[in-house]
């Protein structure tokens, strides 16, 4: 493809423009329920509807989330923020305006970490601002239909510096932010539900060249998929333009993701001017050192810093990057590793990404439901470790363990699941295991030496699976190679 | 002064989405004319450094709790609307995007 | 005409209260006296029969079973059009919201019934507030009962033609820029404008959101101040709505207004006022000096910059405001079938009156971009200069003296184009745009026998000191007890 050879040539500018939806109960500036896929039209109220005389009153949890995203990403809170009107009409925007911070947002400055061949890179933001969702347009030939369920529910738009490079840097930041949102508890960060919505400004420019082509806008890209291949489409694009003499127009293009093209809305909002305002029914947002303080203080580890912390205790990278993914997994394998000791760190961590996980989802339950809890795991987790039973056999357990409040430590003494680690009741067992199979005796004597594994399986076999591997290999060859 | 032409006043109806007869230009250009007249005497004021009134009196706002009140039943919304289609607000299509009037 | 419509709100409460008039009574003679007379005068949009009796009955069981009643059983009122009432239409006086009856209640109305007021229907208006004469309704003229062939003033016109000829107890109104205040006062009335915050205007349809507020309009100072202790106090659905307490409004009639100072603003005479005017508001002022207050000249420079500041800021918050009139969720419709550009500017051209979109392309006008610094942020600082100087001056004075408006009652279709029509209003401006609680009151008639207001200012969450002024004055005069010769006097 000629764009990717271009690419030595050029270099690609993109900013995201990210609107996160907000986990509020009810709407940004009035108290009917944020819910999704409810009944049409059975979501409103007088200031969802805009009712003459309805009046909106900014909901607290959207401002106090707002502020725990920015503080999680380093950004200043301004403790004087407010509300303009940005006006357009559109049948989805019920009052004739959308209410959104303009001049003086929320945050300001702070990044994004990404994983660039498993380094961390900060992505720069410009700011973060509050605002309310439009509601939602069905078109039906002729007409639209209009839902505004939606209309009125709490977002706040990130928006980063023109700071990204590639389509597929894009797409590692959005992945980051959707993964810091949900750690957060920000945003339930359902892609499916459109809790994430992603405008991308996309520009080239020759290599080593500071100053900006002409961007475009690309709009309605709304999965991981989608941002990179929208925008990797996009470059492509422009560059083909360039090279071929055109000029880039200044302009916004949708994407339509069945086409894989994305396509010029010119024409259609040519007459755009927004009249922003500061709303006079929503005096500015005061917020003191001490709420942001305490906010602050109320932020959890992020999932890049917990990687590297688990790193750090020796877990191999993959391990690192999937317990700490999520919040509730990453507190799940804490809380393990507290009663079971750092030094079982990795042991933990195949436990609980491996066997804890795929028995949670045998039973359709998530981690943060799990039955079996973390200190009975790490009780479960000890036996292992200090040899008393087999991992087989902790399999089992483990299994028994999800249905019923007993301790591991209990099961293996009460059905004696214990290893056999009394070495003469083992070296009778294959003794007479020897002397029962002279045929392989001999086999593996005259050099067959796979026939060891025969051997530890009969053993094994024979213990119920209780056998002290180690141990039983240890006697075998003692035996065998005498 | 003329300052609004017909053309800005047929544009400021476009934005405003008011149908305007032609003599509603005619007679908004010359009232919107004699007004901003007066409006010019706002020019002599020196407000070098003095900050913009957005809120009287610095009204201190309150915030609302997150909590949710019972919505509008859908007969309440649509009791006044013109035109409901499957409990949808019915109205001419908003033009696909890219596609030109 | 019953004895009973002559009394005031206040002395119609404690009768009902004492039993000794019935609520049914009193409400089936206003409605009465309206059913016979206000097809003369159109000061009422939608009279709600059934509703205002059944509440009647409705206080009349709970003063008859010993129940206690609220500060306002029984008392006849009604309500601006401007004011959003559950189940009863509601049409801010436009074409755009004919017919629309909204399914909720507005703050200030829920307040109202649960202090027992029986509310006799909806009063008219200017459309969507945006006028100084009525003569903007979109559905009729409504007439001064002091002249029929002049003018109520405006917006609230209908609030003060139907108190004045008594076909209602006391009324409320909205002032956005003197629209309590200016009708008041051309009608011979108490109205009064409390300061920004201190009402609700949820369920207020909004003309301009930083200035908009409801007020009582009243035959005197003591009425208007029952009114506005039950309709004061915060309210969770307007963010703008203050929590400060509401203080004892009919307490601070019976103080006198010994060492009050009163100011006299220059910038609030001149040769525009009529010397009729001039002379009762000086006459007025004197009055008050002899009852114990103290005048002091004072200036208010940035005042005579009020009518460009405001009518830039408000249009501009109107075009806004207005939006929402767009024919997809209510109102009436047009060009259904046609693209929905059109549609939207057919619903709107043939919904909205020509003064409205005369507001509307002004406030685009003042907010495009590249025309915003010159025009929204330059009379935004304005403003701010304007409340620096009442800040100042307050620092001096208890309250600022002038008249109310520069002429009496003026005819119909005087006021030809809308910068005269604008200047009606130049006295009362600076009080909205200020934020300011302001008062007008009866103080005489001129030689045409039209009432003559006397405006009184005061600072912030002052409102005390505007009705102890306005109780003292009254106590001293009888102008105020004085009502038009109009459907046979009560």
């Amino acid at each position: 493809m000629s764009a990717m050879l271009s690419n030595e040539k050029w270099e690609a500018v993109i900013g995201l423009e990210v609107h996160v939806q907000l986990a509020t109960k009810s709407k940004a500036f009035s108290a009917s329920a944020v819910q999704y896929g409810a009944a049409p039209n059975s979501l409103t109220d007088p200031t969802v509807l805009a009712l003459p005389g309805s009046l909106p009153v900014f909901n607290e949890e959207g401002l106090r989330l707002a502020m725990r995203l920015g503080l999680a990403l380093g950004c200043t809170i301004a403790k004087h923020s407010r509300f303009a009107r940005k006006h357009y009409f559109y049948p989805d925007q019920p009052a004739g305006y959308q209410i959104s911070q303009y001049d003086e947002p929320i945050c300001a400055g702070g990044s994004v970490p990404i994983l660039e061949d498993g380094v961390r890179k900060e992505i720069a933001l410009t700011r973060i601002h509050l605002e309310n969702d439009a509601g939602k347009n069905n078109h039906a030939g002729a007409r639209s239909l209009v839902d505004l369920n939606r209309a009125g529910v709490a977002l706040c738009e990130v928006v980063s510096e023109p700071v990204l490079r590639s389509a597929t840097e894009a797409a590692d930041y959005m992945r980051s932010l959707r993964q810091i949102v949900r750690f957060l508890g920000v945003s339930e960060g359902d892609m499916e539900k459109g809790h994430l919505r992603c405008d991308a400004n996309v520009s080239i420019r020759p290599r080593g060249r500071e100053a900006f082509g002409t961007r475009t806008e690309l709009k309605n890209i709304n999965s991981f998929k989608f941002v990179q291949q929208a925008i990797e489409h996009e470059i492509a694009r422009q560059i083909r333009a360039l090279e071929a003499g055109e000029t880039i127009v200044q302009e916004t293009r949708l994407w339509d993701a069945d086409a894989g093209r994305s396509r010029s809305m010119r024409g259609k909002e040519e007459a755009l001017d927004y009249r922003y305002f500061p709303d006079p029914d929503l005096p500015p947002l005061e917020v003191s050192d001490a709420t942001i303080e305490q906010i602050r203080s109320e932020l959890p580890e992020l999932p890049l810093d917990a990687r590297a912390r688990l790193i750090a205790l020796g877990l191999a990278a993959a391990d690192a990057e999937q317990l700490s993914s999520e919040r509730r997994l990453l507190a799940y394998y804490d809380a393990t590793l507290a009663s079971l000791g750092k030094s079982n760190a990795k042991l933990a961590a195949n436990w609980v990404s491996g066997a804890l996980l795929a028995e949670l989802g045998r039973l359709g339950k998530s981690i943060g439901d799990s039955p079996l809890e973390p200190a009975r795991l790490a009780g479960l987790l000890k036996l292992i470790a200090d040899d008393t039973i087999s991992g087989k056999i902790a399999k089992g357990i483990l299994a028994r363990m999800m249905e019923s409040p007993d301790e591991a430590k209990d099961i293996v003494e009460r059905e004696g699941l214990g290893q056999i680690t009394d070495s003469s009741a083992l070296e009778a067992i294959v003794d007479e295991l020897l002397d029962n199979n002279p045929k392989q005796v001999q086999g593996y004597r005259e050099g067959n030496q796979k026939l060891l594994g025969f051997f530890v399986g009969q053993v094994m076999k024979a213990t119920g699976g209780k056998a002290n591997p180690k141990m039983v290999n240890q006697l075998l060859r003692a035996r065998l190679d005498t | 002064m003329s300052r609004v032409t017909e053309e800005e006043i047929r544009s400021l109806g476009e934005l405003s989405r008011l149908a305007l007869s032609d003599s509603e230009v005619e007679t908004l250009k010359r009232d919107l004319e004699s007004i901003l007249e007066h409006m010019d005497a706002l020019a002599e004021v020196d407000t070098t450094g003095v900050q913009p009134m957005t809120h009287v009196l610095g009204t201190i706002g309150h915030l609302r709790s997150d909590e949710v009140c019972e919505s509008l039943a859908v007969e309440e919304v649509f009791a006044a609307s013109p035109e409901r289609t499957e409990d949808c607000f019915d109205v001419p299509a908003i033009l696909p995007p890219g596609s030109n009037k | 005409m019953s004895e009973l419509l002559s009394l005031s709100a206040s002395e119609q409460a404690r009768r009902i209260a004492e039993k000794t008039v019935s609520a049914t009574e009193l409400c089936d003679a206003y409605l009465a006296r309206i059913d016979a007379n206000d097809a003369d005068l159109g000061s009422y949009l939608r009279v709600d029969h059934e509703g205002a009796r059944a509440q009647a009955h409705a206080v009349d069981a709970a003063v008859c079973a010993g129940d206690s009643v609220g500060p306002l059983a029984g008392v006849p009122i009604a309500l601006k059009d401007l004011l959003v009432t559950e189940s009863l239409e509601t049409t801010a006086g436009s074409k755009i919201l004919e017919g629309w009856v909204p399914p909720y209640e507005g703050s200030v109305v829920r307040k109202l019934r649960s202090a027992g007021a029986v509310i006799l229907g909806k009063l008219n208006l200017d459309e969507f507030a945006m006028g100084s004469s009525n003569e903007h309704s979109a559905f009729r003229p409504c007439k001064n009962p002091w002249d029929l062939g002049r003018v109520p003033g405006g917006s609230s016109g209908g609030s003060a033609a139907a108190v004045s000829a008594s076909l209602c107890a006391m009324s409320l109104g909205t002032d956005t820029g003197g629209s309590i205040r200016q009708p008041a006062s051309f009608c011979g009335l108490v109205g009064l404008k409390p300061t920004y915050g201190r009402v609700s205007r949820h369920g207020l349809i909004a003309y301009a959101s930083s200035f908009d507020q409801i007020g009582p309009l009243a035959t005197c100072a003591e009425d208007a101040a029952l009114m506005l202790e039950v309709i004061a106090g915060g309210d969770i659905l307007d963010a703008t709505c203050s929590t400060e307490p509401v203080p004892a409004y009919q307490a601070a009639c019976k103080r006198d207004v010994k060492g009050l100072v009163i100011g006299i603003a220059k910038e609030m005479e001149g040769e525009d006022v009529d010397t009729a005017v001039s002379a009762a508001v000086a006459a007025a002022i004197a009055e008050l000096e002899s009852a114990g207050a103290e005048v002091r000249r004072i200036s208010l420079p940035h005042t005579r910059y009020s009518l460009p500041t405001y009518y830039l800021l408000a249009t501009a918050e109107a075009s806004s405001n207005l939006a929402r009139f767009d024919g997809v969720r209510y109102g009436k419709r047009k060009g259904n079938e046609e693209a929905l550009q059109n549609m939207y500017e057919k619903t709107r051209g043939a919904g909205f009156g020509a003064e409205v979109k005369t507001r509307i392309m002004l406030g685009t006008f003042a907010l495009r971009a590249g025309y915003y610094d010159a025009y929204y942020k330059k009379a935004q600082q304005v403003r701010t200069l304007i409340a620096d100087d009442f800040r100042k001056a307050f620092a001096e004075v208890d309250v600022i003296a002038s008249p109310t408006a520069p002429t009496t009652a003026f005819p119909f279709g005087a006021k030809k184009t809308p910068i005269d029509m604008y200047k009606a209003d130049v006295f009362t401006l600076s009080c909205n745009l200020a934020g300011l609680p302001g008062l007008s009151m009866n103080c005489g008639f001129d030689d045409s026998g039209m009432p003559i207001g006397l405006q009184l200012l005061a600072a912030p969450m002052q409102e005390e000191t505007l009705l102890q002024c306005a109780a003292a004055y009254q106590r001293q005069t009888d102008w105020h007890t004085r009502r038009p010769n109009f459907g046979g006097q009560p």
